[in-house]
């Protein structure tokens, strides 16, 4: 069988897809080929053929098995479809601005975050490193109070016993020295608790004061408060309450009791 | 208005990054013409499915190495020929699957088509044609495509898929010749 080059462009010849420059060159050698007419109509006949064909649909079910199993497969149709729709929305979006927009939010987002958890943990700071008043202050004002009344009841009696008067109330004196040494031990607990070694000091000596006072029977009394004058003369504990006193009466903290 | 080709690109952007809906997108553009194209080479719409299964791992899985030189549609395409072929390779190793295949090509085409001898005739002969005729025609006629999308598909020159289909329909006439008498 004879061979022209031409042969390969029937196809396009036929569907009318040669540029025009090529479709006149194509006519013009049909006119003159032998061989390419004959084999044009016997291509022309199979074109037909091929053109027509039609092919089948494929069966519903096995279109259906089809596309469902390219989804599941491909982990298409996953769990929770509309939360990755809405992440795909927000995060796969085309637009450039809409992305930036999203950006800033978040980070302000995160800086709200880190703001509020910033200021919590200062308060939190604050929570454990401001301590309450009492420890600030190495005593409540309650006890402050107290130790306040405590001294100026001691100085009373004091003064009471260095009265030289023969109208002295010695009985008055030792139901408040009675009353006065149950709040000693209190008094000298908040003591400890201050440490302040000049009021310890004091303490000790009331104590043993008021403990005479106390003990003492009725007989002995007047004989007992004129030995504890030398004491407390000596001792110059009517000065040191005073002083005590007035330390706690104008500073708000024992903590500046003189040391 | 965007073209195909151009959505595409997009989808495939998104896909990269791991957008399943995206990819999902370009699975539901594409499912039904690899499916139709993969019956075309092998004539039977269960393997075409199974086949077409795998096409889809396949351009899920190299969709990272995509450049976007080529259309998508192309790309696709060409993992879709280069599959058949592989399929109809491996078929054709063992006698008794080629047997099996001819067989229900034969009855499904019987079944479908009994009325038309030559379109049976036809089928038949598309079949026995040469690897690179078969691919040229039928992107050619049964898709509808042109020569120079059939050349970037096929990775070869116009005038090579013009001859491929030229000496194809050739072979056909003369097959169909044979048959019919």
């Amino acid at each position: 069988m004879n061979k022209c080059n031409f042969e390969i462009y029937f196809d396009e010849y036929i569907r009318g897809e040669l540029a025009p420059d090529e479709d006149i060159q194509f006519i013009q050698h049909l006119e003159s080929c032998k061989t390419c007419p004959e084999s044009l109509n016997q291509f022309y006949r199979l074109h037909g053929y091929l053109s027509d064909r039609t092919r089948p649909d494929p069966p519903a079910t096995l279109l259906k098995t089809y596309h469902n199993n390219l989804k599941t497969g491909l982990l298409i149709n996953r769990p929770f479809r509309f939360v990755t729709i809405i992440l795909d929305k927000l995060f796969y979006t085309p637009s450039r601005w809409v992305r930036l927009v999203e950006v800033v939010v978040l980070l302000a987002i995160g800086f709200g975050i880190g703001l509020i958890y910033w200021n919590g943990a200062k308060e939190a700071d604050n929570i454990v490193f401001d301590p309450p008043e009492y420890f600030a202050q190495p005593i409540s004002k309650v006890d402050r109070d107290y130790m306040k009344y405590y001294f100026s009841a001691s100085e009373m009696i004091l003064l009471e016993m260095m009265n030289d008067d023969e109208e002295i109330e010695l009985f008055l004196t030792r139901e408040v020295a009675q009353k006065l040494l149950v709040k000693t031990f209190l008094v000298h607990e908040l003591a400890l608790k201050i440490n302040e070694p000049d009021v310890l000091r004091f303490l000790g000596k009331m104590e043993l004061i008021l403990i005479e006072l106390t003990n003492a029977s009725d007989e002995e009394l007047p004989e007992r408060i004129k030995a504890m004058k030398e004491v407390i003369v000596d001792q110059r504990m009517l000065d040191e309450v005073r002083e005590l006193h007035k330390i706690l009466k104008n500073s708000g903290s024992p903590g500046n009791l003189p040391g | 208005m965007a073209s195909q080709n151009d959505q595409d690109l997009l989808l495939v952007q998104k896909a990269k990054t791991g957008n399943s809906r995206a990819f999902g997108h370009l699975v539901e553009i594409y499912q039904d013409r690899v499916l139709a194209l993969v019956y075309d080479f092998v004539g039977d719409y269960d393997t075409a499915k199974d086949i077409a299964q795998d096409i889809f791992m396949k351009i899920f899985l190299n969709l990272s190495n995509f450049a976007g030189q080529a259309k998508f549609s192309t790309w696709i395409y060409r993992i879709v020929v280069n599959t058949c072929i592989d399929y109809k390779r491996k078929s054709q190793r063992s006698p008794l699957k080629r047997i099996a295949n001819t067989v229900s090509f034969d009855r499904q085409k019987q079944s479908q088509r009994a009325n038309s001898r030559e379109a049976l005739n036809l089928d038949f002969a598309i079949n026995n044609l040469s690897d690179q005729q078969r691919i040229a025609i039928i992107l050619r006629y049964y898709h509808g495509m042109k020569i120079a999308q059939i050349a970037r598909i096929m990775e070869c020159g116009t005038n090579t898929v013009r001859t491929h289909i030229f000496r194809g329909i050739e072979k056909l006439r003369k097959s169909i010749k044979t048959i019919n008498e």
